[in-house]
């Protein structure tokens, strides 16, 4: 390697490494600054650290060039949709980090920040992997600093659970996806780079040998499957999301989500490329089955986290969807959608743990009153279900758009469209999640409590992000063009 | 091992990671204790790496002894967060059996 092509690489994975330093500086400090003089500091370094992350990340994206860049022989690949990804990761952060500003047990915790960095990191050089080595140390990155988020807060008996119980499912579902990748490497004769494996594939596809494939195919699709939250890999999201401190559960919910789309969409369409007419059917089967046993159930919930965990495993059925209308319609489809999740679900998170704060209960029922006690509160959260339900003219109705249209628009190779029934299906499930969503709203909006009077305080964090995300919900809804037009360019960088 | 000795006992390299992979499956779901369910999964992790390093010597291709060195540190930082993690939920509920761990439903 020379010294240039170093420097490439160097610049190429730029975001990463500036977020490496960050966590290394904010988990120094946390060792070395007396215990009652924390304060906030590492919550501003965060912050701080996120948003000069995203400018580069923008400056980047602004000159990329028309080929990807491929970086460490091969190893990290950067174009457009890898830079599309990175600055969802990089706002995620940003918001995640603004909404754990004023929340008991680790608003002022270095070792909780520093987590979530790592994490940011590790779902950074997902989202770039080029070959399967990276795959897996990029996502195991971005799991184990997950795993001990999610179980963060000690003295509580949900935390410890709900980290403990991610980490089990983590553990075997990354272990099944490790197995479906060493018989990859196998059945490829030996090779670790996404194009050498995806040329492989094509000899073995045109040779029909394509079963003993097939089981890896299976194999890893449990890994993807868990990652984005996917029936039937998906038992562990509720209790999960329910015991979690609520902005590592919204960090959850969005990022890593988001990195797990990356990954299903660069394998499934670039390395198991060849194997498209084996893999639609199965994959359009999971997003069926996910989006519908997703809204049936979240119907049921009177935990308001719980029910949006469940509202969470719908989303990713309709994602799918937009991953089974391989092309660029669809991944453009899928990059819009979650570009807009990410703002939706982060904004319902921070409702749901301001209202956690005020009555000191996650149900439902007890948010009753909140539009009296704080409109601007209230209002967040009507636009944050409204979005998340596919209202015009929100964000939310844009991605639910794209996707249902990309399964229209889809053709197979022999020229028929398999996928009809596939989007009919997902309108229906969009009405019946609509009941669920407006009973929220209902719940706020009329019916009465005591003490409705009293005002609610917000503190700065909170309303800084519910700001930020309403106005990107409002905004991305009424000019969709701009993020489509990046997400169009993005989806054609895949190639 | 000299080279035909080792294309003798490919298959059975395959195989015994193929057990040992299934063993550990059938672990995971049968037991319910948190300690021995984990030790399942390194099964699983270690049947992989066994897969990784049959092929890798029998195409000649070092990239699957690499992996599984990245494979053994990733293990190691599994296990140190895993068993903090059973440490922690053994102090709230004096118990590692997951129906036990049943606080969270619905």
């Amino acid at each position: 390697m020379t010294g240039e092509q170093l420097l490439q690489g160097l610049w190429a994975i730029l975001p990463e490494i500036v977020l490496l330093l960050l966590g290394i500086l904010v988990i120094t400090i946390d060792l070395i600054k007396p215990g009652q003089r924390k304060g906030r500091t590492f919550g501003a370094l965060t912050i701080g650290g996120a948003l000069v992350t995203t400018l580069i990340i923008i400056y980047q994206a602004i000159n990329q060039p028309p080929e990807p860049v491929l970086a460490f022989a091969g190893m990290v690949r950067i174009d457009l949709f890898v830079q599309m990804f990175r600055l969802m990761f990089s706002v995620a952060l940003l918001l995640a980090a603004l909404i754990s500003l004023d929340v008991k047990g680790v608003k002022t915790n270095g070792e909780f920040y520093g987590l979530l960095i790592f994490s940011t990191v590790g779902m950074g050089f997902m989202a770039a992997s080029n070959n399967i080595v990276m795959l897996y140390v990029g996502l195991e990155t971005t799991s184990i600093a997950l795993y001990m988020l999610a179980g963060f807060i000690r003295e509580s008996t949900v935390s410890t659970e709900a980290g403990m119980k991610y980490f089990l499912f983590g553990a075997f579902t990354s272990t099944i996806l490790l197995y479906g990748l060493s018989l990859l490497f196998g059945f490829t004769g030996g090779k670790t780079g996404y194009a050498e494996i995806a040329a492989t594939l094509q000899q073995l596809a045109a040779q029909q040998e394509t079963l003993p494939l097939m089981v890896a195919l299976v194999l890893i699709a449990v890994g993807f499957g868990f990652k984005v939250a996917a029936v039937p890999f998906h038992m562990w999201t509720p209790d999960v999301y329910e015991g979690s401190p609520t902005p590592i559960t919204a960090f959850i919910s969005v990022a890593s989500k988001a990195a797990g789309f990356a990954v299903f969409i660069r394998f499934f369409l670039i390395v198991f490329g060849p194997l498209q007419e084996q893999w639609i059917g199965f994959v359009a089967l999971l997003a069926a089955v996910t989006m519908t046993l997703g809204n049936l159930v979240a119907m049921q919930q009177r935990n308001f986290k719980r029910m949006l965990a469940y509202s969470s495993i719908a989303q990713a059925g309709y994602l799918l969807i937009g991953v089974t209308a391989v092309g660029e319609l669809g991944t453009a489809a899928v990059l819009f959608y979650l570009a807009t999740y990410v703002l939706t679900n982060i904004a319902a998170f921070a409702v749901a743990e301001i209202a956690t704060n005020a009555t000191g209960s996650e149900l439902i029922k007890d948010m009753a009153g909140l539009s009296r006690r704080a409109p601007g509160i209230a209002f967040a959260l009507l636009a944050a279900m409204l979005s998340l339900a596919g209202v015009p003219p929100l964000a939310g109705f844009f991605g639910k758009f794209y996707v249902f249209q990309a399964a229209i628009g889809y053709t197979n190779p022999t020229g028929q469209n398999s996928l009809v029934w596939l989007a009919i299906l997902g309108v229906l499930n969009s009405i019946v999640a609509l009941y669920y969503y407006l009973m929220v709203l209902k719940v706020t909006y009329v019916d009465r409590a005591e003490g409705e009077d009293v005002p609610l305080t917000t503190s700065g964090g909170f309303k800084l992000a519910l700001a930020t995300t309403v106005a990107g919900m409002i905004f991305f809804g009424i000019f969709a063009t701009p993020l489509y037009t990046l997400s169009t360019l993005a989806a054609q960088a895949v190639r | 091992m000299s080279n035909t000795s080792f294309v003798a006992l490919f298959p059975l390299f395959i195989g015994l990671s193929v057990v040992l992979f299934s063993l550990g499956v059938i672990g995971v779901l049968v037991r319910r204790n948190a300690i021995i369910i984990f030790m399942s999964v390194e099964l699983m992790l270690n049947a992989a790496n066994l897969a990784f390093i049959a092929f890798a010597r029998s195409f000649n291709q070092i990239d699957g002894q690499v992996f599984v060195f990245f494979v053994m540190v990733v293990a190691a930082a599994e296990v140190a967060v895993g068993l903090a993690l059973i440490v922690a939920i053994f102090r709230s509920k004096q118990s590692i059996n997951v129906d036990d761990i049943n606080q969270l439903k619905g």
